[in-house]
């Protein structure tokens, strides 16, 4: 176990590295859009 | 020194110590009590039994840099066996005594009592009794009976003469006895010493006949009084009782005759996997087994039974190895009680710098028998058993009204007793997990916290290079209005160069959003290849006041990131859709190049933790699964 943590670790950081260098995220910026005002609606009437 | 003829046989009598009142004359054994001029004969002094102790009248030794001998000895039966006082004459006239008993010394000297000790009949196991201001604890009461003497001695004594004897124990391996054979009961004072420490020299090199010294165990063959069947004594001398494992008999065997003591009919004959008589190393030493017992403890009317292999060597004494649903340990008793503090969950016993927490304490009894035993062993025995743990480390201490007796225990992997004794099968296979079984996970659990350190540290490091290196470069700003003229239409900026290389891009959106909601859908395209890259984002600002409270919700502006957009020349593509009665929403786009982020920071972060969390996550498991069995599972 301690040599596989060993191993992903590495391979964490080094992917870390990468990304930060290039930009990279996992994350989409992309919203849904969704009818504005419904929980304003709902909780502030 | 003094020296007189026996009055019996007229042999040279000598006495080397001043004190001394009494000797047994070496020619014809007369008992001799001394008076100022003359020497009374009381009568013949009873045989010694013959016993496996190297030491004899005349031995040399030193006791913290002092110098003493042999002179007497007063051999006792105790419940545990045969137990040697062996009075010793210091150079300066100085008397005291090593007490020898199943392999153990303490080098004791005779004190006045300093204060008044309790009775005999009032003293129980465990209780605690000060003496000079420093705590003992009882560890053992016991009436013995003087067997025989030989040489010089202090104190008048004879065949059949009872001793009321109470031992006591305090931490630093020191060690009292109170003797109440007399009153006041005479106090000695000392400590529990190695036998190599003592530099003994002159000791016997002829054993009595029937011992060897280099010849190992001594073993007798006999047939059993109660069935007939062939019996073998594997460690006379040290053994007081045989269990056959025919009929059942448990046969004293410090009895010429071989009585029986009592009778016991198993439910089940139980098969040792190690069988009688097997020898094997253990810590350097080759240990033969010679007993067998099982033990049991019901708890919520479930009977757990374990067995004990008693295990003999003629210098090193005893050991034993218990065996608990396929785990193993070696066991020692110890000389010295362990600090024990605090209570049920948190009671704590230290021995030797090491910390032990409070397992289980139940009655324990003795369900089986076989082979020998240094004591009068009984099917049906029962003692108060309390474990302590530290694995691979057990303390466990064994108490009744008149002893406790402590030992310490260490995991032995099951692999290394099929090698040690030779067994041709393997042991049982482990179920479950042992009080003192070591965690798999303790061992990695250092290097785990240490590797764990080392990445965090490079990842921190590496997010604080990002954030200290990242451009945050401003690469265009537009203002768009949104109003009835730009419904349903598509605009668009001005080209504009991202240069460098590949990075994230940034595109803030900041408008004048007021109880109002703007949604975008912006599309980055490279005007050469016409690549492109969607996205939607809502902006929705509203506020107010109800009941008198303030509120909001959203924000007027709003930032999206766009990853790994290579350098070329670039337009947003911008459309809006917003509420129809609204008035106009302006709202300036500005893009940003190789802004810093902190999403990669937290995934990795995430990522370095699983393992380590799956790591602690099965660590508790297993120690979960260890204290299940306990008083607090």
């Amino acid at each position: 176990m301690f040599r596989g943590y060993l191993i992903s670790g590495l391979l964490v950081l080094a992917l870390f590295a990468t990304a930060q260098y290039r930009g990279w995220s996992l994350f989409g910026a992309s919203e849904a859009k969704s009818p504005p005002g419904t929980t304003r609606g709902i909780y502030h009437k | 020194m003094k020296t007189a003829n026996c009055p019996s046989c007229g042999a040279t009598i000598t006495f080397r110590s001043a004190v001394s009142i009494l000797t047994v004359c070496d020619h014809c054994q007369s008992t001799l009590i001394r008076h100022d001029l003359e020497l009374e004969n009381i009568g013949k002094m009873a045989e010694l039994l013959p016993d496996p102790s190297p030491i004899r009248i005349g031995t040399e030794g030193i006791y913290r840099k002092s110098r003493f001998s042999v002179v007497g000895r007063i051999q006792l039966r105790y419940g545990q066996g045969i137990w040697n006082e062996w009075y010793l004459l210091f150079d300066n006239q100085r008397g005291g005594w090593l007490g020898e008993t199943l392999g153990n010394h303490a080098v004791t000297f005779l004190i006045q009592p300093p204060e008044p000790l309790p009775a005999f009949s009032e003293l129980r196991a465990g209780q605690s009794v000060t003496l000079k201001g420093r705590a003992f604890q009882v560890t053992n009461i016991e009436t013995a009976r003087c067997i025989a003497g030989e040489g010089e001695l202090p104190i008048r004594v004879g065949p059949g003469y009872d001793a009321p004897v109470v031992d006591l124990q305090a931490p630093g391996q020191v060690f009292a006895t109170l003797d109440y054979s007399e009153t006041p009961p005479l106090v000695f004072v000392g400590e529990q010493v190695r036998f190599d420490d003592l530099k003994l020299t002159r000791l016997r090199e002829i054993m009595p006949p029937g011992w060897e010294p280099d010849a190992g165990i001594q073993a007798q063959s006999f047939q059993c009084p109660g069935c007939g069947s062939a019996l073998t004594i594997r460690a006379k001398g040290h053994s007081e009782t045989l269990a056959c494992g025919a009929c059942g008999s448990i046969i004293d065997l410090t009895d010429e005759n071989f009585r029986i003591l009592s009778k016991f009919k198993a439910k089940v004959i139980h098969e040792p996997l190690i069988p009688l008589g097997t020898s094997g190393t253990l810590e350097g030493t080759a240990y033969q087994a010679i007993g067998y017992l099982r033990r049991c403890i019901t708890v919520e009317e479930i009977d757990y039974e374990w067995s004990e292999y008693l295990l003999f060597h003629r210098e090193r004494g005893f050991r034993w190895l218990v065996e608990y649903n396929g785990h193993w340990s070696l066991v020692h008793t110890l000389t010295e009680p362990p600090l024990v503090s605090g209570y049920a969950a948190k009671a704590r016993a230290v021995y030797q710098d090491r910390s032990y927490r409070h397992f289980q304490t139940a009655k324990a009894r003795v369900s089986y028998v076989l082979g020998e035993f240094y004591w009068r062993v009984r099917v049906g025995e029962r003692v108060e058993v309390s474990d302590y743990i530290a694995p691979p480390f057990q303390l466990s201490r064994e108490r009744t009204d008149r002893e406790i007796v402590w030992s310490q225990a260490e995991y032995v992997e099951p692999a290394a007793i099929q090698t040690t004794f030779h067994l041709e099968a393997p042991p049982p296979l482990r179920m479950g997990i042992a009080p003192n079984q070591p965690s798999p996970y303790q061992a990695q659990r250092s290097k785990f916290r240490r590797l764990l350190g080392a990445f965090l540290a490079l990842l921190i490091v590496g997010q604080i290079v990002t954030l200290a290196l990242s451009a945050d470069q401003r690469v265009h700003q537009q203002t768009f209005v949104f109003d009835e003229s730009t419904r349903n239409q598509a605009l668009n900026t001005e080209p504009f160069a991202v240069s460098g290389r590949e990075s994230n891009l940034l595109v803030r959106a900041e408008t004048n959003l007021n109880n109002n909601w703007l949604y975008l859908d912006l599309t980055l395209i490279e005007r050469q290849t016409g690549a492109s890259t969607t996205i939607g984002r809502e902006i929705s600002y509203y506020h107010g006041i109800d009941d008198g409270e303030r509120w909001s919700e959203g924000d007027a502006g709003d930032d999206a990131v766009l990853s790994g957009i290579s350098a070329g020349i670039y337009y947003l593509n911008v459309e809006g859709e917003w509420p129809r009665s609204s008035p106009a929403v302006t709202c300036t786009l500005t893009v940003f190049r190789d802004v810093p982020s902190w999403s990669n920071f937290f995934l990795a972060l995430l990522g370095l933790l699983i393992v380590p969390m799956l790591f602690y996550w099965r660590a508790r498991a297993f120690e979960r699964a260890r204290w299940a069995e306990s008083d607090y599972g």
